[in-house]
């Protein structure tokens, strides 16, 4: 039993967490399907989405470049990171020369790809998560399950629970409010007391050097607005070559991932307090990470999946991710675009055998705003890893011979008639699917065999009259 | 009567031959003729979608040669495969010279077999009215492949004594998946055990479906824990309906 | 920039620029496939702008021929607080006259952002109740209002206290976003380091789902229109 296999088995054995995600998964499913009320609108904004998106992987290098010198002009630094680690550095560094020892931080999924709070907590420096379900998720020292929802394997009851215990509240699991109260307060002091602000980066345009962020909260704009300093942190793939095709961006965006019309919060920053401005960051700092996105740029049959938007549509309509949640795929980015690309940034053959978690059933690729095919690409995904197998193993020998068979009409046929020895067909059904299902009876004559008796068939199949 | 080309699939040659045979009577009221070629054999779908692409397209390539032969349409009882066929042997077969073309034209011709034959049968000749309640299981396939799911409703429309139930979270995956079902048994037999539920809670006195992948599946599970999973390929069904008609 | 940096620049451009020469294999047209997740659920007609923002959790204050002062008693009685309350403004001669007006009405006090926001830091996040700004663009089928923080009005005015009052009775009304990205954003830039864009109070679902205002931004925004703009019979 692989590691996975086993968090797998599990999230599934845990009551309370399978209800809790079909509950959410529910809520969110049905918000995105009302959100849209006009559907020729819809592919409309799909179609210049998906064009400005997945034009991306060949204009990378321009693009960057582009919001580099932007960017600069605008007076926010840019930094280049290649890795994870690199990412570390350069921000410590900027923590470092200013002495920071407190940092907030408003959602960022490439912040969790850098486990920056671990990192920076190893450099003594406070990092605290102000997204209330970052930080819901902070307090019981997990991670994020869900990229837009990371709390949502928690209910309302686990939640009190947390705050009592942690926070020494008195806290009311029957009411939100006051949960949300108790979570204001608390993180309204760090915003106080906090040195760096950190955010990521929902697209940046490349054009006028500006930073979009999507919220509903208000911690991300606290975060980018309180602090002496912001760091915003960003893949190399957020980057749009300019503001026009944004409203299509957002249209789809917050409808994909929470049914909104749209988010609460828009915020286009670009730049720093001005000499003649009263607030607002004095320095702001751009992380630009790789980390793995060009390799994915490299490969014509995966570069589409740095069209991804991250609005966790396919994840919120998988039947996989709803019946084992985020945690179980020990991953960054959990449910089909995590399948994607994990293996691809954290690398690691052990996310291969994510890939066996998928039945390639479509609701992913359809609920996909940009039109990203994830089945095909966890389809080729499969085959890139049996492509690395030896010729000898055992699945590969199985198709090996299963290709032989088929190939050949008179070999399918023998074989067909000796599935029907009776015995020999459940042999063809491995354990692991007997265990939970019986195995199919053979009927007593194949299709072939009366079509054949019936009505001397084959004098009518054109190849045999030519014959 | 104008000819097609039936391709009865793997599972309905060895699992469900009636269907097949239910296909052919269904064709010949809509008014056509089959002929079903016996050098036939899979669509190559369970290694293609297991990742040995290699494997799939040398099997794609034989079915392309048979189906091929003549200009007939190529009707296929079953949601997965006719996608397999129109959807992904261009791609599967594209680095193949002598075959892109081929399966281009493949591609074009083939049918899911309700999607073809719902608006061609006479149902005017449906005088059956012993009223009967159906769940439908859509199948991935037949929603997000092929998009028969609209036929097989529509198909079912026609007949005032059925009444048609969808379980709840109709559009969700039965679990089965091919080699899912075995590489990720735990996760597949929850979603099975899910949908297998949702179906019975519909009251339906039947379920149908027009691939037989979900029915072997669903049926497997309902054997293993002893409970009753009466079903039917909606060829079978639609068949019957005519029969108990003209009898 | 320091060379660690400088270096994994020039590593993943020449990456980058290596990928994009790979051209990406040509795939066959593939049928498009239908979609049926996705459905439309038609409104009966769209919403006016008052409904859109009403919708959005605004409390929405329409303004006719009124003198300042009475716009001013208006809101304050919208508010509708019995205990005394304390604003902050901006700078500029129009946020000077709305603050000589206020300080006219029984128990509200009214200040300006007159000071680097260190200074003013902890009374801002502790002692004041309302924010109050403008706003020059209105989005009509989001409803969604335009903050452009400036010199005069800066971006915490909008942000920390909990009510935020927006003036934007003098704001231009835009049909979509579509046509405010068309026409102003990129003067907008020009002028403006950080541009917000707000559909509604502060809120968030993080808690089972549940809908909760006030998470933390404002947990209530008050805006002043003028019929003009509701263009409402
Ligand atoms: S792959 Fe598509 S559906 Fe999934 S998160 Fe990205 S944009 Fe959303």
């Amino acid at each position: 039993m692989t590691p996975f296999n086993e968090r797998i088995i599990e999230a599934l054995e845990t009551p309370e967490l399978r209800s809790n995600l079909r509950g959410a998964m529910d809520f969110l499913r049905s918000k995105r399907s009302l959100s849209i009320e006009d559907y020729a609108l819809w592919q409309q904004h799909q179609d210049i989405a998906t064009d400005v998106r997945h034009a991306l992987p060949q204009q990378l290098p321009e693009l960057l470049e582009q919001l580099e010198q932007s960017c600069t002009r605008n007076g926010i630094e840019v930094h280049w990171a290649a890795d994870a680690s690199d990412a570390r550095k350069i921000f410590l560094q900027i923590a470092q020369a200013t002495n920071a020892t407190r940092v907030i931080k408003g959602k960022s999924m490439a912040s969790e790809e850098i486990e920056l709070n671990t990192h920076l907590e190893q450099h003594g420096i406070e990092s605290t998560e102000s997204d209330m379900g970052e930080f819901i998720v902070q307090l019981a020292n997990e991670k994020p399950s869900h990229i837009i929802m990371p709390a949502l394997h928690k209910n309302q009851e686990q939640i009190a629970e947390l705050f009592n215990q942690k926070l020494n509240e008195k806290a009311d699991a029957s009411d939100v409010d006051q949960l949300i109260g108790i979570g204001r307060k608390v993180l309204r002091e760090k915003f106080k007391q906090a040195d760096i602000g950190v955010s990521g980066v929902n697209f940046a345009a490349a054009k006028s050097g500006t930073l979009c962020l999507v919220e509903n909260e208000g911690n991300g704009r606290l975060s980018t607005s309180v602090p002496n300093c912001h760091i915003a942190i960003m893949g190399i793939d957020k980057v749009i070559p300019d503001l026009s095709s944004l409203p299509s961006l957002l249209y789809l965006l917050t409808r994909s991932a929470t049914g909104q019309e749209i988010t609460s919060y828009v915020n286009l920053i670009s730049g720093p307090r001005k000499p003649d401005e009263l607030d607002g960051p004095k320095s702001v700092h751009l992380i630009i990470l790789d980390n793995g996105r060009s390799s994915i740029a490299s490969d014509p049959a995966l570069a589409a999946t740095l069209a991804c938007i991250r609005c966790g549509a396919c994840m919120n309509h998988c039947p996989v991710y709803t019946k084992i949640g985020g945690h179980a795929y020990g991953t960054t980015y959990p449910g089909p675009i995590g399948q994607v690309i994990s293996p691809q940034l954290d690398g690691g053959e052990e996310h291969n055998e994510l890939l066996n978690a998928c039945s390639l059933n479509g609701a992913c690729g359809e609920a996909c705003p940009v039109n990203i095919e994830l089945p095909d690409m966890i389809r080729e995904l499969r085959n890139q890893r049996s492509a690395a197998q030896p010729n000898h193993t055992g699945e590969k020998m199985v198709w090996h011979a299963w290709r032989a068979i088929h190939q050949s009409p008179r070999l399918y046929q023998l074989t067909s008639l000796m599935m029907r020895i009776p015995g020999l067909s459940s042999l063809l059904f491995p354990r692991r699917w007997t265990k939970g299902r019986t195995s199919p009876t053979p009927a007593n004559n194949t299709l072939h065999a009366l079509i054949k008796a019936k009505t001397n068939h084959d004098n009518r199949d054109p190849q045999h009259e030519h014959k | 009567m104008k000819r097609v080309y039936l391709f009865g699939t793997c599972l309905i040659d060895n699992y469900y031959p009636e269907a097949g045979l239910d296909a052919i009577e269904l064709l010949s009221l809509a008014g056509f003729e089959s002929v079903f070629p016996q050098s036939q054999t899979c669509c190559g779908q369970p290694p293609y979608n297991s990742g040995y692409a290699t494997q799939s397209a040398a099997v794609a390539m034989q079915t392309v040669d048979t189906f091929l032969y003549a200009e007939y349409p190529l009707i296929v009882p079953s949601a997965s495969c006719a996608g397999m066929i129109k959807n992904h042997y261009p791609v599967l077969l594209r680095d193949h010279p002598e075959y892109e073309k081929k399966a281009i034209a493949l591609a074009s011709k083939t049918f899911e077999l309700v999607d073809f034959i719902v608006d061609k049968l006479p149902y005017h000749q449906l005088t059956s009215n012993t009223p009967v309640t159906a769940a439908l299981h859509q199948s991935c396939s037949a929603l997000r492949e092929t998009g028969s799911a609209k036929s097989w409703i529509k198909l079912i429309g026609h007949m005032p004594h059925v009444t048609l139930n969808l379980p709840c979270y109709a559009e969700e995956c039965c679990g089965f998946g091919g080699t899912f079902s075995i590489k990720s048994p735990e996760v597949s037999l929850a979603m099975t055990k899910d949908k297998y539920e949702h179906l019975v809670a519909t009251k339906s006195q039947t379920v149908i479906s027009g691939d037989c992948g979900c029915l072997i599946n669903l049926k497997g599970y309902a054997k293993k824990n002893g409970l009753a999973f009466p079903h039917q390929h909606i060829a079978s069904f639609a068949k019957q309906q005519f029969d108990e008609a003209n009898s | 920039m320091n060379t660690n940096s400088q270096n994994a620049r020039e590593k993943i451009l020449e990456r980058l620029r290596l990928a994009s020469r790979a051209a990406a294999r040509k795939k066959p047209d593939i049928q498009k496939k239908e979609r049926i997740s996705i459905q439309d659920n038609p409104l009966s007609k769209p919403l006016s702008l008052r409904d859109q923002l009403q919708k959005n959790r605004f409390e929405v204050i329409v303004v006719r021929n009124e003198t300042l002062p009475q716009i001013l008693s208006a809101i304050v009685e919208e508010i509708d607080e019995s205990r005394p309350l304390s604003w902050l403004l901006g700078n500029g001669a129009v946020n000077n006259s709305i603050v000589d007006h206020l300080q006219k009405i029984d128990r509200q006090t009214a200040h300006q952002f007159d000071q680097p926001f260190e200074t003013l830091k902890d009374s801002i996040f502790n002692d004041i109740d309302i924010g109050l700004t403008h706003c020059e663009s209105v989005i009509k089928n989001t409803g969604t209002l335009v903050i452009q923080p400036s010199a005069d009005e800066p971006r915490t005015l909008s942000l920390i206290p909990p009510i935020h009052v927006i003036i934007a009775n003098k704001a231009v009304v835009f049909d979509s976003l579509d046509g405010y990205f068309a026409q102003e954003i990129e003067l907008s830039l020009i002028e403006h380091s950080n541009l917000i864009f707000v559909s509604s109070p502060s809120k968030t679902a993080d808690i089972q789902q549940k809908l909760a205002y006030g998470a933390h931004g404002p947990k209530r925004v008050i805006v002043v229109l003028s019929d003009q703009q509701l263009n409402e019979e």
